[in-house]
């Protein structure tokens, strides 16, 4: 049924930016990864980014190296502060496990899930983004709408621009950016997802 | 002109023979109709009890949410009117209202099974047909009633109205003051407006007081939220190549999958 293969698609979708936020790793950030990586560019006609990634990915002797060390000065442990800590409650309650993030974990209590005993903070932008990927899969879009204008896009929207201005990498410019465009409504004219 | 149908609540009795014609005339899969019935009650209103039947179809809309809901590139269409052979061209996606009979279309070439009128449509009259895949759509096609418009211009009735054991579904143009499907507005048939809303449904119901209320408190459907609608339309067509690629390739999950997981999983697990 199309209607599934709709939902399986943007659940995979929400999956697949969680994945891209990941700390990187040679175990899934592979050829594999990069194919599809260019092929969702490549289907939004962000073709000349993907050319700007592929660009510094080649010419740099160890780009995993390269990435781990831009993720961790972004969204780990940077110098002189880490630029954009990806959890809601840093930009919401200005602190680390505030109430946004409890507000969070109760959203995913009411929708019948829990966190893994691994799991970061409820509130980080990676379980968000899976959480969503688990609604879309119910199809509970009533709840994707919901979590997405009350927990999600109130502080990824000062998120994402932190990041796509301080990065040095355009892969995590992308990635935000990505997310950014298909976790906003939809704007009067239609998607835009360069809007400079 | 606009097509429309009447259904007498008075003479239905449930059978289920307009669903089997239907499924037989369109090849519709089991799973699927294009038009169903459903039993109501025996429930209580006000002090008497009701016990009737919803035979519900695509109402071929007079704003018809699903047309607006199509993200089909739009192409233009030339519509002819079979009384008059005045033709008219307009733009339309890959479904529409037609201008001269009312009725809802859908063009399979073009339509990208996305599943967006599905979605929009607040009857549940719309589903994705599996089997008709083609080049632009692996998915299936939209699909959904008619008013058997190809039987309608051999000459015929709806295979629904044909087969009906009661003459309890009529067929017409409600725009024709002496049809019967006018007449019957006029005593007072009415359609199923969603909550709130007027998209003026031109499959029409008419019955006792007490049964129509019955039909109206369980059967008013609600509109869904356009926006989001399209929003799921246009991201599921945008990514699908990539993400089925992805999943192919078995990369989804691969790193910290399911780390919010269900509650009946964990005390499981527990």
């Amino acid at each position: 049924m199309s209607e599934s293969n709709t939902s399986q698609d943007i659940a995979s979708l929400y999956r697949f930016l969680a994945q891209c936020m990941q700390y990187p790793d040679p175990e899934w950030m592979n050829d594999d990864f990069f194919n599809v990586f260019y092929n969702l560019l490549g289907s939004l006609g962000a073709v000349t980014e993907g050319k700007e990634i592929r660009k510094a990915l080649e010419q740099s002797s160890d780009f995993i190296e390269d990435l781990q060390i831009e993720y961790t000065r972004l969204f780990i442990n940077g110098v002189p502060h880490v630029v954009a800590p990806p959890f809601a409650s840093v930009y919401m309650d200005k602190s680390i496990q505030g109430s946004f993030a409890l507000r969070t974990l109760n959203f995913y209590r009411k929708k019948g899930f829990a966190m893994g005993e691994e799991a970061d903070l409820p509130d980080n932008l990676i379980h968000e983004l899976e959480f969503l990927s688990l609604l879309t899969e119910e199809e509970d879009y009533v709840g994707e709408e919901e979590f997405l204008s009350t927990l999600f896009r109130p502080w990824y929207k000062c998120f994402c621009p932190r990041v796509a201005e301080e990065t040095r990498h355009p892969y995590y410019r992308m990635v935000v950016t990505l997310i950014d465009f298909f976790t906003k409504e939809e704007e009067e004219d239609g998607f835009q997802l360069n809007e400079a | 002109m606009q097509y429309g149908m009447i259904i007498d609540l008075e003479r239905c009795v449930g059978c289920h023979a307009c669903t089997i014609a239907c499924k037989a005339e369109w090849e519709v899969p089991v799973e699927f109709g294009r038009n169903w019935v459903k039993r109501l009650g025996p429930s209580k209103v006000g002090n008497e009890l009701a016990s009737t039947y919803y035979p519900g179809l695509c109402n071929h809309c007079a704003k018809p949410p699903c047309v607006d809901a199509c993200p089909a590139d739009p192409a233009e269409m030339t519509f002819k009117d079979a009384k008059s052979g005045k033709t008219t061209t307009l733009s339309v996606a890959a479904t529409w209202k037609d201008p001269f009979n009312g009725t809802v279309q859908i063009d399979k070439s073009r339509c990208i099974g996305c599943g967006a009128c599905v979605e929009s449509c607040p009857y549940e009259a719309r589903y994705i047909n599996p089997a008709m895949v083609d080049d632009v759509s692996s998915d299936g096609k939209a699909d959904k009633c008619t008013y058997c418009m190809p039987r309608v211009e051999a000459g015929l009735a709806p295979a629904c109205v044909q087969t009906c054991i009661t003459n309890a579904r009529i067929f017409g143009d409600l725009d024709d003051p002496t049809s019967e499907v006018a007449k019957y507005v006029k005593k007072g048939a009415k359609g199923l407006e969603p909550k709130g809303e007027s998209i003026g449904p031109n499959s029409r119901y008419y019955g006792k007081k007490k049964d129509m209320t019955l039909l109206f408190q369980e059967s008013t459907p609600e509109l869904a939220d356009m926006g989001s609608v399209k929003r799921r339309a246009m991201m599921a067509s945008m990514v699908k190549p990539a993400m089925r690629k992805a999943r192919d390739l078995g990369l989804l999950g691969l790193a910290g999958a399911m780390l919010v997981k269900g509650l009946s999983e964990k005390k499981n697990d527990e």
